[in-house]
């Protein structure tokens, strides 16, 4: 996989060059129009994050804001904070609380979940053993598994471990449901590195551990930055077990997020405000990795 | 090396991934198919062996689990059928090589990586049937025949509503996927087509459809269990899970699991690895390269 790459942009040999005028006008059309339904709804919650009430109910629906209200942004700050010992508008640990919530989670799910990958992946293709073949394909049943089987039974048995309402509760089964992609992904990219260096190590007195270490691991860094955005921008995002197995001390941005309803908030800038702040670190970073995130999503597609 | 030795270190090298599956994937799957031939009223509690009565009262008017269904395969379908074809159809003209491809790709793709949870509060103010944003267009344009209550609101539309913002956030992933097809498809080919006269649709049709075949696949059972299992969007707009028109599987699993009734969310989650795992294999069949030369 790493080698053949398969995003290659080779424009010049499918230019657009021979093709018609008309049709190349309808082209560019087509683009254009998706790009206006693409960019509308976040340029209008832009320019409602920045407006006061009156404007965005009444006079002033989608044209820029008329005075520009970054108070909204300001008060976002504010929220789930204590003021003079009671909580404004919700009980949260506030924007900032969750968002380093989050970006724990993610970090210990990812570093978990490699290494377990990667381990596994070295077992299954490196070490010729009886039933490697048929374990793999059991791990690939994983991909296909929803998460949803996992709540009620996982809810239950981490409730009596004591593990429920901490960062554990999100850390293991992100893990656990990233897991088959990761082993899948892994395995595309362990099958290109040459056997021989397996060989020549073990000639060279290397066992297999210091195989695995020395000659895999570092071979393996491309995969591993793949499979960790995508491992990433998977549990960044993810809710549904955010909002059952968290506490209000463990919350990531999603619940955060869907908090800003939750309380009856009917102002509009301020959950405007709310919802761009607790997107806006995603885009920057997407406007830096635009390249490597958008392989990391081809990688277990186009492989599987 | 010793045989035993080599055992043992196979084993240790499989632990944590095995740990993380048996114990998060496998479990849940056996105790969800135990858990529902009980009634489990609390967690502890298993309470009577109920045997597959939860699976039965499913489908009574109480909990009317049939709509959900039907509901989660509308979204399947409307994927499939609308959302699908729109992202080829940007992938293969952005597989064109214009100016600006990289630009194109990069916005379109672009809503995948904002959380559901944002997108739902987005549109839901969009929808809003007082101030959103496409009352205020119908109220400009003097258009009629809004609902009152909103798209979102309203028992015929309301199943649309939720899949707009889908589609809205997921044409870009479905088209970069393609996109990497399309760009990957051998130029010869293409040549080869041109030489002998082709025209573009003809080239789209015959050439690059054919060998993107297998991403497709890939796209549609994305796209399939991906709506089975949609939970985010539909739980930011729903107001009350258990009574509305959009409801589906997985809203129905969360609020069931946690209103004593764990025997019926359990049934739901046998239900619902059992649809995805038929999809799957649904669509792998479908799309096993035949024998030209009739059956095999």
């Amino acid at each position: 996989m790493a080698g053949n790459n398969s995003f290659a942009y080779n424009s010049e040999l499918y230019s657009v060059k021979r093709t018609n005028k008309f049709v190349k006008g309808l082209i560019y059309a087509g683009l254009i129009i998706w790009l206006l339904i693409d960019l509308f709804p976040l340029y209008y919650l832009f320019t409602f994050s920045l407006k006061s009430s009156a404007e965005i109910t009444g006079t002033n629906v989608i044209g820029l804001p008329k005075e520009w209200m970054w108070s909204n942004y300001s008060r976002v700050f504010g929220l789930g904070k204590k003021v003079s010992g009671k909580r404004l508008f919700f009980a949260n640990g506030g924007l900032e609380k969750c968002f380093s919530n989050s970006v724990l989670v993610a970090a210990a799910t990812i570093v978990i979940c490699l290494v377990a990958a990667l381990m596994a992946t070295y077992a299954i293709t490196r070490i010729a053993w009886k039933g490697s073949k048929t374990l793999n394909s059991i791990f690939m049943l994983g991909i296909t598994i929803p998460m949803h089987v996992a709540l009620y039974p996982i809810y239950a048995s981490f409730s009596k471990m004591g593990v429920l309402k901490s960062y554990s509760a999100l850390i293991i089964p992100y893990a656990a449901f990233s897991l088959s992609m990761a082993i899948m992904v892994c395995t595309g990219f362990m099958n290109d590195i040459p056997k021989e260096l397996d060989e020549s190590a073990c000639i060279d007195g290397c066992g297999l551990w210091g195989t695995f270490f020395y000659i895999i691991v570092p071979l393996m860094k491309p995969a591993l930055a793949t499979m960790g955005i995508y491992i990433f921008l998977q549990c960044w995002n993810e809710f549904m077990f955010a909002s059952v197995f968290a506490d209000e001390a463990h919350y990531t941005l999603p619940v955060f997020v869907s908090n800003l309803k939750g309380s009856n908030i009917t102002d509009w800038g301020l959950v405007g405000a709310g919802l761009l702040l607790a997107t806006f670190p995603m885009l920057i970073v997407y406007v830096f990795m635009s390249r490597r995130i958008q392989e990391s999503f081809m990688v277990g597609a186009v492989k599987g | 090396m010793h045989r035993k030795n080599k055992n043992l270190t196979v084993f240790l090298f499989l632990l944590p991934a095995l740990a993380l599956f048996v114990g998060i994937l496998i479990y849940p799957i056996v105790a969800s198919v135990h858990h529902s031939l009980f009634e489990y009223r609390t967690f502890t509690d298993p309470g009577q062996y109920v045997g597959l009565q939860n699976y039965k009262d499913l489908f009574t008017p109480k909990y009317d689990f049939g709509r959900a269904v039907i509901n989660a395969l509308i979204l399947a379908a409307l994927s499939v059928f609308i959302q699908l074809p729109l992202s080829l159809g940007l992938a293969l003209m952005l597989g064109k090589g214009i100016k600006g491809e990289r630009f194109y790709l990069s916005v379109y793709f672009m809503p995948v990586l904002i959380s559901a949870v944002v997108i739902g509060m987005l549109w839901e103010k969009i929808y809003n049937p007082i101030y959103g944003l496409i009352t205020k267009a119908f109220e400009f344009f003097q258009w009629t025949g809004l609902p009152p209550e909103g798209l979102l609101g309203n028992k015929k539309t309301a199943l649309l509503a939720v899949f707009i913002p889908t589609i809205w956030q997921y044409v870009g992933y479905h088209m970069l996927l393609m996109y990497a097809g399309v760009k990957g498809v051998s130029p010869e080919l293409r040549e080869a087509a041109m030489l002998d006269g082709a025209t573009d649709g003809q080239i789209n049709r015959y050439v690059i459809i054919p060998c993107i075949k297998p991403i497709i696949k890939v796209s549609i059972i994305f796209a399939i269990t991906g709506s089975l299992k949609s939970y985010d969007l539909i739980k930011v707009f729903a107001k009350d899970a258990y009574n509305c028109s959009y409801k589906v599987p997985s809203l129905m699993l969360v609020r069931y699991a946690f209103h004593n009734a764990g025997g019926i969310a359990s049934a739901i989650a046998v239900i619902m690895i059992v649809m995805c795992f038929a999809f799957a294999i649904l669509i792998n069949w479908l799309f096993k390269e035949r024998n030209i030369y009739g059956r095999k």
